[in-house]
């Protein structure tokens, strides 16, 4: 790899928040004439990458805020940093390679004394000019593979897959509230590949008032260095969100946040449908008591009122009057089968933003 | 310490490996005052920190006693294992300050 044909001199860059083993890497790199660029940190890394591209990047693994790996992926999977490649300095890589591979880096260099380090550089270097190939590349001559360093690697993606494997989305944010950490399920929350998301302000994810919702609930944790935490609910995309928030500190410094959110989109319209059910219960049995308290004394006066009829035969008046009677004792006793067939719930407006039953609508024909 | 000495064995020129200790010194003594402040406090979590951060540029420098005593340390502390690691913490600031006694830049 090289820019023989315009002569002009690869650019790197060297991802390291240790401004020695930057110093270090540098003077390494300097015999090779490349331009090279610092970030003394991933965010200041992600920030770099952000505005422009690179031949080479140099990268730390073990990093406070947003660790190597993170940025690496970002690399990889971005189309736009398509072309460059990915040396991966680390303490780690002998003990790590394995799992290194995956983030599929050019190479992988061990940290190792000055001597030992140049002469892995370069030669990890010349590989840029042989045929490409498929794996990652290991340099690790003169260094040995410490257990500590194999248990700490262990125990680090212990947590990871248990992060990856939540079903809540789980992002983690500076303290600028730029998004650090993304696992499976707030990638698949928000329908975007990690690198989209990395580098991002969580805020810009959202709606304007969603936002200001956002930003109000982290201005609350970041107040302090003491371990707080604020929770809300927030709409994206049709979808009901309920976020919750805690600071992370460190060493008596807030340094970030977790946001935890959880879709509870389906668990409102669940809601929904069980309040609506244990209306329709309420109703059922309030209704079907009050038709069988109703509907003995309606048979009696019914029977009365047919007796009544026969008796005053001729007499025009009362006939007339008895007939009412009847008939509105006909429509209680419809009424009352009605309310025994009561199956759904729906209402009627009944003005003044007073909703009753529609016991027409509720009611199955025949009853129940 | 023969910083010539050194500095030739890792392939470096004098001044470069001045310039370097410079950087190392600029972060060392607040790793090491991070480091004596956790072991003080019994919190081992709190030093892990900046007991790898020396570990790393202590060894890339060919610092070896500081280097050894930092990796020790830190493997301790990365078990919570705090058992006499306060003596070596001891050792570890008497190298450091050695060094820095040592390597100090000589007017040209």
């Amino acid at each position: 790899m090289n820019n023989i044909a315009s002569q002009k001199p690869l650019s790197a860059l060297v991802v390291d928040n240790d401004k020695l083993s930057a110093r270090v890497l540098s003077s390494i790199l300097s015999q090779k004439n490349y331009e090279i660029t610092f970030a003394y940190g991933g965010l200041e890394a992600l920030r770099i990458l952000a505005d422009t591209t690179f031949d080479l990047v140099f990268l730390d693994l073990i990093m406070p805020r947003i660790s190597g790996d993170r940025i690496c992926r970002y690399i990889t999977q971005s189309p736009r940093h398509a072309h460059s490649k990915v040396f991966i300095v680390s303490g780690a890589a002998l003990e790590g390679h394995q799992k290194i591979a995956e983030l599929k880096p050019f190479a992988c260099i061990a940290k190792a004394p000055y001597d030992i380090m140049h002469k892995n550089i370069l030669n990890a270097l010349e590989e840029l000019d042989k045929e490409p190939h498929e794996n990652m590349l290991l340099f690790a001559e003169g260094v040995h593979a410490r257990s500590v360093v194999q248990e700490l690697l262990f125990s680090q993606r212990h947590f990871e897959s248990i992060l990856s494997s939540m079903t809540e989305a789980v992002f983690e944010l500076d303290s600028c509230g730029i998004i650090t950490y993304v696992n499976e399920s707030a990638r698949l929350l928000l329908g975007r590949q990690e690198w989209e998301l990395i580098g991002r302000d969580f805020c810009s994810e959202f709606s304007e008032d969603s936002a200001a919702g956002i930003n109000k609930a982290l201005g609350l944790i970041m107040q302090t260095a003491h371990s707080r935490a604020a929770e809300l609910c927030v709409s994206l995309q049709e979808r009901e969100l309920f976020l919750s928030f805690r600071n992370v500190i460190r060493d008596d410094e807030i340094i970030g946040a977790t946001v935890v959110v959880n879709d509870i989109t389906e668990k409102k319209l669940l809601d929904q449908e069980r309040c609506l059910r244990e209306r329709l219960t309420g109703v059922i049995e309030m209704a079907s008591a009050a038709a069988h308290e109703l509907n003995q004394p309606l048979t009696v006066i019914s029977g009365h009122a047919q007796l009544l009829l026969r008796e005053c035969a001729g007499n025009e008046a009362l006939e007339r009057r008895v007939r009412i009677i009847y008939d509105q004792i006909e429509r209680l006793g419809r009424l009352t089968r009605q309310f025994s067939g009561i199956a759904t719930y729906k209402t009627k407006d009944f003005g003044d933003n007073l909703k009753i039953i529609d016991i027409e609508q509720s009611s199955s024909p025949g009853g129940r | 310490m023969d910083v010539k000495e050194t500095a030739a064995s890792l392939g470096l020129d004098e001044d470069e490996y001045m310039d370097m200790l410079d950087l190392f010194f600029e972060s060392g003594g607040s790793d090491l005052k991070k480091i004596e402040a956790a072991v003080a406090a019994g919190d081992a979590g709190r030093g892990q920190e900046a007991s790898h951060s020396l570990k790393g540029s202590a060894g890339s420098l060919g610092l070896n006693a500081i280097y050894e005593l930092t990796r020790i340390i830190d493997d301790r502390l990365r078990r919570g294992e705090l058992d006499g690691v306060k003596k070596m913490v001891g050792r570890l600031r008497k190298e450091y300050d050695g060094l820095a006694a040592e390597a100090v830049r000589k007017p040209a």
